[in-house]
């Protein structure tokens, strides 16, 4: 709790500590649910003169009154008070923004991403360079330049599919009656276009509106290409790599995606820019396409905000969009629309599936019964819910879309098939390991579960828990992922499982297009064997 | 080349992002018992409570655990540092610092060997060291520390080492190159984790891309700048 008191005298209160950087700490404010504080660590100013440049270049920024939302929502975290202790200047107002999210967690994938949005595509990321490039457009619109246009200072607003930027203070900008001029003067160095690399002090630098599409394209780049660094390579030659400055790349322009670069290969791993549509492509080529030599000359070339936007609004319309084509084999690939083969499963195909090894377990095995005997009771209530919606469902599994649409008879379906389970086999799994390691890693417990009616004399030579993985295997052909650690384990350790969607959104959107009439007769057998065989 | 004692490193994730690879060296002899295991315990569940704050760092840093007693052990291999999981270590034994140095050393050549082949770029790597520092393997001693100055002379590692109970703080100092000015010692905790992290992740004023006859004359943060703590 501190008091702090703004430009006209208003008092605020800080409360709670919601986060800290380098240069400050955000609090929230009594009595304001929209405004959150900004106060700056002692060590941010050298001297009073940095001080005071600070206090007249955030008076400056209020004074220009930016409209800061647009179409009802933040896009940046626009200083709107001074905030004064012992009549210095400590910090600023800033509108709060309700997002805990950034944009490397879109550009990043896996699970982050996933948890965000279950039915994440490539569009998904299109809307969002669209909408980078619609935010920097409108802050250039007014003069301001971002110039410190780092992937730390930009928030995504996952609801409203938009961008904020939360680090305004360091923004370049002219004060607009005394013309004073305030500089950016900090930069993230693998975001800076290679006439900042060389300049060393950035206090000195000359950041500007072509600076700023340089840190754009590679956020685009990073959006589009499944978060591939427009400058990273495989280095072919056998140069010894500490004597390379940290962002030679950047400065010589080895962009292996735009053009030939001597020595250096496009990983294995990153996606094939022809993938990208070719007026895409080379919007990028006009950013990156540059040598040592060249960087200077070719800084007007660069793609501009308004150049992006124009070029990435037809891709990012919602469906059925002709500029888009989903995969017929995995819905949630979304792709432009001229490949002719989906470049996400061919990216899938050249990357062999990282197998997650069992890290060392920290603490022994907890063996108190008590763990195991309530989630039992918890199985026998979960399994009796199980059977009633069985009943309920008439025993058909197609065209139950609307059964599913009541999430607590989805959770239910879920719990009774994956979740609870799992912790009374607990023991017998940690002893039965060595013996799971030893099987054959491409074998099918059974084998034909997709392809004919399973019997109970197929189930009768089996353990229980080996019929438990029996029907998950016929989910894991399909690359249902799994809550339950070990059912996961167990299928990692199998060389034809891809697992590749998350349990929620297989249940929702695959499981009933993708299931056979086998296999879906086959998942309830086996479950009404297993509950029949534990009672 | 290296025989890989890291036998259960994880692939690394987010290929396009730069790394910073960190191996945790600690200290698991016989005099580390008592209060001292538990500080170095709760050390490494800070460094992931720090960690798990940063999630740019969180997709960033890799990590690898490495104990020494009489021997020298990797009780978690490098991985993602979303994979990180704090070990519980019990202390006995030798103090084998040296062997663990040369061992750390490396096992970082070996995860950069893997980012090379995979295009993956990296952030000069950091080697923690968490111990009371009196180590008795010192047939190795020489050999340790002159491939620890050398390596931290050719910035290819960021030496931190972290005082454990009553640490020789000396002895710890005696491993950085003699010409190096500050020899900092810091403690292993959440506040020292969590400033390394923030900045690895913070804009900073100086960048060191100009040509290296020119950015020899700039200071640069060698370690994390604003970590002045010492003990």
């Amino acid at each position: 709790m501190a008091i702090y008191y703004g430009q006209y005298g208003t008092k605020y209160v800080t409360v709670k500590q919601l986060g800290a950087g380098g240069e400050g700490t955000v609090y929230t404010v009594e009595g304001y649910k929209e405004i959150v504080a900004k106060i700056y660590k002692t060590t941010k100013f050298k001297d009073s003169n940095e001080r005071a440049v600070m206090e007249r270049k955030l008076k400056a920024m209020i004074a220009m009154k930016l409209p800061y939302v647009v179409d009802g929502v933040a896009r940046v975290a626009w200083p709107q008070d001074i905030l004064y202790e012992n009549g210095m200047m400590v910090g600023f107002t800033m509108p709060k923004i309700h997002t805990k999210y950034k944009i490397y967690d879109i550009y990043r994938g896996g699970q982050q991403r996933d948890k965000i949005y279950p039915d994440y595509n490539w569009k998904y990321s299109v809307q969002y360079a669209f909408h980078l490039a619609w935010l920097v457009n409108y802050l250039h619109s007014y003069n301001i330049i971002i110039g410190d246009f780092n992937q730390n200072n930009i928030a995504v607003n996952v609801e409203a599919g938009t961008i904020v930027i939360i680090d305004c203070d360091s923004f370049d900008i002219v004060d607009p009656v005394t013309k004073e001029h305030f500089p950016c003067t900090v930069g993230l160095p693998e975001m800076l276009a290679p006439e900042l690399q060389t300049v060393g002090d950035l206090r000195k630098a000359n950041f500007t509106k072509s600076t700023d599409y340089f840190s754009l394209a590679i956020h685009i780049f990073r959006l589009l290409m499944d978060n591939a660094d427009p400058f990273g390579a495989v280095i072919k030659t056998a140069e010894s790599v500490s004597s390379i400055p940290e962002n030679r790349a950047i400065c010589n322009g080895e962009c292996v995606y735009v053009r030939d670069v001597p020595g250096r290969a496009r990983p294995e791993w990153a996606v094939d820019p022809k993938m990208l549509p070719q007026e895409i492509l080379y919007l990028f080529k006009k950013t990156f396409d540059y040598t040592a030599l060249t960087a200077m000359k070719k800084i007007p070339e660069r793609t501009s905000a308004y150049e992006w936007c124009v070029a990435l609004l037809p891709y990012a319309k919602p469906e059925p969009n002709p500029k888009l084509k989903r995969c017929p084999k995995n819905r949630r690939h979304v792709y432009p629309a001229h490949n002719s083969e989906c470049p996400w499963c061919a990216k899938h195909k050249q990357t062999p599936r990282p197998k997650p090894i069992p890290g060392p377990s920290p603490t022994p095995k907890t063996t108190n019964r008590w763990w195991v005997i309530i989630p039992i009771l918890g199985i026998i209530a979960v399994l009796a819910i199980a059977y009633k919606y069985y009943v309920y469902d008439g025993g058909s599994w197609g065209g139950t879309d609307t059964s599913y649409d009541n999430t607590q008879e989805d959770e239910t379906y879920n719990d009774s098939y994956y979740d609870s389970e799992d912790e009374t086999y607990d023991d017998s799994y940690y002893d039965s390991e060595d013996e799971t390691d030893e099987e054959d890693s491409d074998d099918y417990i059974l084998t034909d579960s997709d392809t004919s009616y399973i019997t109970e004399e197929d189930l009768e030579s089996l353990t229980d828990r080996e019929v438990q993985l029996a029907r998950n295997e016929i989910f894991a052909r399909h690359g249902r992922k799994f809550d339950t650690e070990w059912i996961q384990d167990y299928f990692d350790g199998k060389d034809w499982y891809v697992a590749e969607y998350e349990p929620e959104y297989f249940d929702e959107y695959i499981l009933d297009s993708e299931f056979n009439n086998y296999e879906k007769e086959n998942v309830k057998f086996m479950a009404d064997y297993e509950n029949t065989n534990s009672n | 080349m290296f025989k890989s004692k890291q036998e259960d490193l994880l692939p690394v994730a987010n290929q396009g992002e730069r790394h910073i690879p960190a191996v945790l060296l600690v200290d698991i002899s016989g005099s580390m018992a008592g209060a001292s295991i538990d500080e170095l315990n709760q050390g490494l569940i800070e460094f992931g409570q720090a960690l798990q704050e940063d999630s740019l760092a969180l997709g960033r840093a890799e990590v690898s655990v490495i104990s020494f007693n009489s021997e020298v052990k990797t009780e978690v291999g490098f991985r993602p540092a979303t994979d990180y999981q704090a070990p519980r270590l019990a202390a006995n034994g030798l103090t084998s610092l040296n062997e663990a140095i040369i061992e750390a050393l490396n096992a970082i050549e070996e995860r950069k060997a893997q980012y090379k082949e995979q295009g993956v770029s990296y952030y000069r790597p950091w080697l923690f060291v968490l111990t009371d520092g009196a180590p008795t393997d010192t047939n190795r001693e020489s050999e340790a520390r002159n491939r620890l100055q050398q390596a931290i002379r050719d910035k290819k590692v960021v030496y931190m080492p972290m005082g454990i109970g009553n640490a020789d703080k000396t002895k710890l100092q005696s491993y950085y190159p003699e010409e190096t000015k500050s020899k900092i010692v810091l403690q292993a905790n959440a506040v020292n984790f969590r400033e390394a992290f923030v900045w690895l992740s913070n804009s900073i004023a100086v960048v060191s891309n100009s040509d290296p006859t020119v950015s020899d004359s700039i200071e640069l943060p060698e370690t994390p700048s604003v970590i002045t703590v010492g003990i």
